[in-house]
């Protein structure tokens, strides 16, 4: 019954390749046309905005001091003479003048170099006549950079995915919609966790469904993802209950204008919910290759390749959420350190939150393994009884 | 007990369990790459160039994850050398684009959380926030890599006589299948932090428009995309790489089989 069919997909794959081809060349023209056009959009938007701009037209650097401040860092300061031109609203045109005061280290807000070209917001300071008295600097105006990256981010999975980087497109949008319905809900007064449950459960489903396609193996991965992320909330719920929440620091999160907890776990379960749908696709797709391969597998081997398959990918799969998740207080660890805090007490105090996320999240990932083996063998078997 | 203790546990309970001989080992390497972590970020401290000491520790990180858990081989060599390689990429892409956008350190929104530290500490947070992303997407682009070269390696097995046209186009087709899921991997886990900003950003009824233009966005954008720019650009690398270096051997081999055919 099979072997047909798989031919005539076959030859539906040669014959669309050639269209597939023609498809692409047409939709590489769209993606550059669309590029050049939101490269014009963000270079020229300054209209748009009610806020006043100016374009940076030339910088007088003037003294360097240095000072030591109180854990003995030694800092150096720049004072930048700043002349702009105003871009927008009724004094478009004109010329300002404003000092900016930068450290060394530029960490803070409005603490940074600027250089000519520059786009900034500014507030002026408008006398009677309605002539400009003086002007501050307030931000830079960042929104051409991040239409930049995003314009090379996807350039870069449309050339090198093609179609599979398209889908990917796709689910990563259907994922940015679904967060942004789920954050409305929550503002309209929901539950923060049921709301952030059910929109898990449409992420797994609709982003296992656009890489993976209507099948079986979809099924199980679906399956597998929800229980293993079940599974590992659980066990840090427990845990978290029977220690009193000892070591865990919520004071240190940042952003906060609700209560922690829900927050946390809410972060925590869609965190995890990326790493483990990665295991449950991986494992419930090669051993469906497996049996499919090999119909009269028993149901024992079947098992113990999927455990090896497992075990390959548990370590480089658990590296990859415990750097995700550390690398963001790399700033903040080094603050903490140049203000003389210990090693142990960031670890122990100010990065817990972190820790305890990648922690949860590699359980998950190992946790995952087992069950989506298990429920490949019983939809596999149960597979295998209807056909027959 | 703290709770981060029990967890570490439990994982090591979990991963041994399951994982059994090589389950330990994965739990190793990340602890042994947890304190090469912290061993980086003293260096930084003591003021020695971010980015050099970065790359360094990414070389070391990528060395233990690789070849403690998979051994010296053609599939390890050639996924350490794709991995410097992007991670040399990446730091061109963000340095640049990170430098212009000004989006090192923290934002008017995180005022709060330095209020009680020293800010005035002589150190380029610009470089650290290279730093910063290139930590953040080792680990996927390592798994990628991996995932890739040991796929390769199977295809070359089970047919040695395989053109390198071919050998790459598999490897590309391995790592669109691999793109997917990893790309989801890392948006969700940044997702993860993202979210209580995001709530904040409503919350204030903050104009998108000022969104858009706000640092604490901006470098969170930032991150996301520079690991999934990351990620695609490890695909193709991993899969040249890894067919020059299996067609070199084989290119080897055949002129040892001439050359006792002359004989």
């Amino acid at each position: 019954m099979f072997q047909p069919h798989k031919k005539a997909k076959l030859i539906m794959k040669n014959i669309m390749s050639n269209k597939h081809n023609r498809y692409i060349l047409i939709f590489s023209l769209v993606l550059l046309f669309a590029s050049i056009v939101s490269f014009y959009l963000v270079s020229n938007n300054e209209s748009y905005y009610s806020k006043t701009i100016a374009k940076i037209v030339s910088v007088t650097e003037t003294e360097d001091k240095k000072t030591e401040n109180d854990n003995g860092n030694i800092e150096t300061f720049t004072n930048e003479k700043i002349q702009a031109v105003i871009m927008n609203g009724v004094h478009k045109g004109e010329k300002v003048n404003f000092q900016n005061t930068v450290s060394y280290s530029q960490t803070v807000d409005k603490d940074m170099s600027l250089k000519v070209n520059d786009e900034v917001f500014v507030s002026v300071n408008e006398g009677a006549d309605k002539k400009i008295i003086s002007a501050q600097f307030q931000d830079l105006k960042r929104d051409k950079y991040v239409a930049y990256i995003i314009i090379l981010f996807v350039a870069l999975i449309l050339l090198i995915g093609g179609l599979k980087g398209l889908r990917s497109l796709i689910s990563v949008l259907f994922n940015v919609i679904i967060f942004s319905v789920a954050i409305e809900l929550f503002m309209h007064g929901y539950n923060l966790m049921l709301v952030a449950s059910i929109a898990s459960l449409l992420f797994i489903i609709v982003s296992i469904s656009i890489v993976s396609g209507k099948n079986i193996k979809t099924l199980s991965a679906i399956i597998g993802t929800v229980a293993g992320t079940l599974f590992s909330i659980l066990i840090a719920v427990i845990v978290i209950r029977i220690t009193h929440s000892t070591g865990v620091h919520y004071e240190q999160m940042e952003f906060l204008t609700h209560p922690p907890e829900p927050i946390f776990f809410a972060e925590i379960l869609m965190g995890t919910l990326g790493g483990i749908m990665d295991i449950a696709i991986s494992i419930s797709s090669a051993m469906n290759e497996i049996y499919d391969k090999n119909n009269a597998i028993e149901r024992k081997s079947l098992i113990q390749s999927g455990m090896e398959i497992g075990k390959d990918i548990m370590g480089t799969m658990s590296n990859t959420l415990v750097f995700a998740y550390i690398s963001g207080s790399i700033p903040i660890f080094l603050l903490w350190l140049k203000s003389g805090y210990s090693i142990s007490n960031i670890i122990d105090v100010n990065i817990s939150l972190e820790v305890m996320r990648a922690l949860i999240g590699s359980i998950g990932i190992v946790l995952s393994i087992p069950i989506t083996i298990f429920i490949c063998v019983i939809l596999l078997k149960k597979h295998r009884i209807g056909e027959t | 007990m703290s709770a981060p203790i029990v967890l570490l546990i439990i994982l090591f309970a979990l991963m041994t369990l399951i994982g059994g001989k090589r389950g330990v080992k994965s739990f190793f390497t990340l602890l042994f790459n947890f304190v090469t972590f912290l061993i980086l970020i003293i260096f930084i401290y003591f003021g020695v160039d971010p980015i050099k000491v970065t790359i360094a520790g990414c070389i070391i990180i990528t060395c233990i994850t690789l070849f403690y858990i998979n051994g010296v081989n053609k599939k390890t060599v050639s996924s350490l050398i794709s991995v410097l390689i992007v991670v040399l990429l990446t730091v061109l892409i963000t340095y640049n684009m990170g430098t212009e956008a000004r989006i090192q350190g923290f934002g008017y929104e995180q005022m709060e959380t330095v209020a009680y530290l020293s800010i005035y500490v002589h150190l380029n947070f610009a470089k650290i926030l290279v730093c910063q992303i290139l930590i953040g997407l080792l680990g996927a682009i390592i798994d990628v890599s991996i995932s890739i070269s040991s796929s390769m390696n199977e295809v070359y097995k089970n047919d040695p006589s395989i053109t390198k046209n071919n050998l790459l186009k598999s490897g590309i087709n391995i790592g669109k299948d691999i793109l997917g899921t990893m790309t989801n991997t890392l948006i969700f886990a940044f997702i993860g932090g993202f979210m209580a900003f995001i709530i904040y950003f409503t919350e204030l009824h903050t104009p998108l428009a000022d969104i858009m233009n706000r640092k604490v966005f901006c470098s969170e954008v930032f991150q996301i995309l520079c690991s999934g720019i990351g990620i695609i650009l490890i695909i193709p690398v991993t899969a040249i790489i890894m067919a020059v270096i299996l067609m070199r051997k084989q290119s080897d081999s055949e002129k040892e089989k001439t050359a006792d055919e002359i004989r």
